[in-house]
């Protein structure tokens, strides 16, 4: 575990590179979300949806999707750099190394929520609106799955993509989460869209949370299954593939 | 005991021979050069000799362990310094040396103090503090290698180290490799013929994964009836082109 920590240190490091780095991954969606609180606050009939309690877990889940990008950088570096290479003769093992990738996007992810959340309730105060923190602690929890979806997913494009092509891919995949959550357009009721969405786990993650934050919609279980699905197939496909990759991380000979 | 002892190592690729029925000994201590061109499978025999990509027939010993019946063992005792670097770009040299050492089990103590000595002997303590993207190449390779010889190894692989240095960077790593000669056993993979000039004990020839002629520069000029090691290469490239 000592050496997953050293690692996992290494790795945040690397994700956040500087102060600001730290800045633009906690400061972002705080400056958002004031933003959008005022556009919401003066033209409240037309951009309702950009409330903060209403948009406080998309606007979660689209920083979680920033995870997927970061990752396959991350990963895909590491591969084309030979620092993996280097690692496989270390008494570091796959899983520590596996471990070491992960907890760093959760740790980011998860004080983005918080930061956001925070965000929330003193916005929430300013308006009148009492956000209780047990709910957006049921938030957090219920859109976690989706925050591992996003962390796997990288590291699956990094062990199998260079990096220019991992971050290609992975900007799609941002870009889908975007358009597929009900995030910075409110979704149709109906229509092809929205056939999309109810299949891949964004839109549901974001329902599952703002269940919490607003208790307007109901908690489906399909919405549940659908997120801790995918996931857990993720995290199955990463593992693997990583595991697989690692028995030969040689960058292609030279002679 | 031998270092590494070779036996019939043989690697196909696609139906293609990289290495062919090679066979070889080096003794502990020796720095060893394995001379070859562009595809003559140096980097895949240091691969096979790191258990990195495993052998198609044939074995190799490191300090006695097999590198196809104990390979956990055989990777224990070796390093392996790839061109690529293997660094972590936003961390610092000191603290890539610290998290390497750390690795190998060794404490936070422990392991600064090693990073410290390691440093000194690469002559990298000015830049102890500097994020490694910020180092110029040369200084880089200076770390790559300091990070292979951070963990104590008995055997260090070097593959292809100096090839895009400017000439005064090359010396300055030739002399850390002079540094490290008979502490650890080296196994140094170029196509530089002035690198094995100056650094090799012993050179191996390698023309088209088979090799050619082991030897020390004099017995190689000999052979060859060569003035130079770059002749000699030029002479047991056409020999072996011939042949085939």
């Amino acid at each position: 575990m000592r050496r997953a920590r050293l690692f996992y240190r290494r790795n945040v490091k690397e994700i956040l590179k500087s102060s600001f780095g730290y800045t633009c991954f906690l400061g972002f969606p705080v400056a958002v979300l004031i933003l959008f609180r005022f556009i919401a606050h003066y033209e409240l009939h037309r951009v309702a949806w950009l409330h903060p309690a209403y948009f406080v877990p998309s606007l979660t889940l689209c920083m979680f999707a920033f995870m997927t990008p970061c990752m396959a950088y991350l990963v895909a570096r590491d591969f084309s750099s030979a620092y993996l290479l280097r690692l496989s003769l270390s008494p570091l093992q796959k899983g520590e190394m596996l471990l070491g990738y992960t907890l760093p996007g959760f740790t980011i992810g998860i004080l983005q929520f918080l930061v956001c959340a925070l965000t929330l309730v003193v916005l929430g105060w300013i308006d009148g609106i009492v956000v209780s923190p047990l709910h957006l602690l049921q938030a957090m929890l219920v859109q976690t799955p989706a925050l591992l979806f996003f962390i796997e997913l990288g590291i699956l494009i990094g062990c199998t993509k260079r990096e220019s092509v991992a971050l290609v891919i992975s900007a799609f995949c941002l870009v889908f989460g975007f358009l597929l959550s009900d995030t910075w357009a409110p979704l149709p009721s109906s229509g092809n869209l929205t056939k999309w969405a109810s299949h891949i786990p964004f839109y549901a993650a974001v329902r599952l949370g703002r269940h919490y934050t607003l208790h307007t919609s109901e908690v489906l279980m399909r919405d549940v299954w659908l997120t801790l699905g995918y996931a857990l197939a993720s995290l199955l496909c990463a593992a693997g593939t990583f595991c697989l990759k690692m028995t030969r991380p040689c960058p292609k000979s030279r002679s | 005991m031998e270092a590494i002892y070779i036996t019939h190592l043989k690697k196909v690729y696609d139906k293609t021979v990289v290495i062919n029925d090679l066979s070889l000994s080096i003794p502990q201590g020796e720095l060893f050069v394995l001379l070859g061109g562009k595809n003559s499978g140096k980097s895949t025999l240091l691969k096979m000799l790191a258990c990195l990509v495993p052998p198609t027939s044939g074995d190799a010993a490191l300090m006695g362990y097999s590198i196809t019946g104990d390979k956990s063992r055989a990777m224990k005792t070796l390093q392996y310094t790839p061109h690529e670097m293997g660094l972590s770009p936003e961390l610092t040299t000191r603290e890539n040396l610290e998290l390497f050492a750390s690795f190998y089990g060794l404490h936070k103590r422990e392991a600064q103090e090693r990073a410290g000595h390691i440093m000194g002997m690469c002559d990298l303590v000015d830049k102890e503090h500097t994020k490694v993207k910020d180092l110029p190449l040369g200084l880089q390779q200076r770390l790559s290698f300091a990070m292979a010889i951070v963990s104590h190894p008995a055997i260090l692989l070097v593959d292809e180290f100096a090839h895009v240095l400017p000439h005064l960077a090359k010396r300055e790593i030739w002399h850390m490799l002079m540094q490290v000669k008979r502490k650890i056993t080296l196994v140094l993979a170029t196509e530089n013929t002035e690198e094995a000039d100056i650094l090799a004990d012993r050179i191996g020839v390698l023309v088209n994964g088979r090799l050619c002629a082991v030897g020390t520069k004099d017995e190689l000029l000999t052979k060859t009836g060569t003035h130079s090691l770059a002749q000699a290469l030029a002479v047991l490239q056409k020999d072996e082109e011939a042949a085939v």
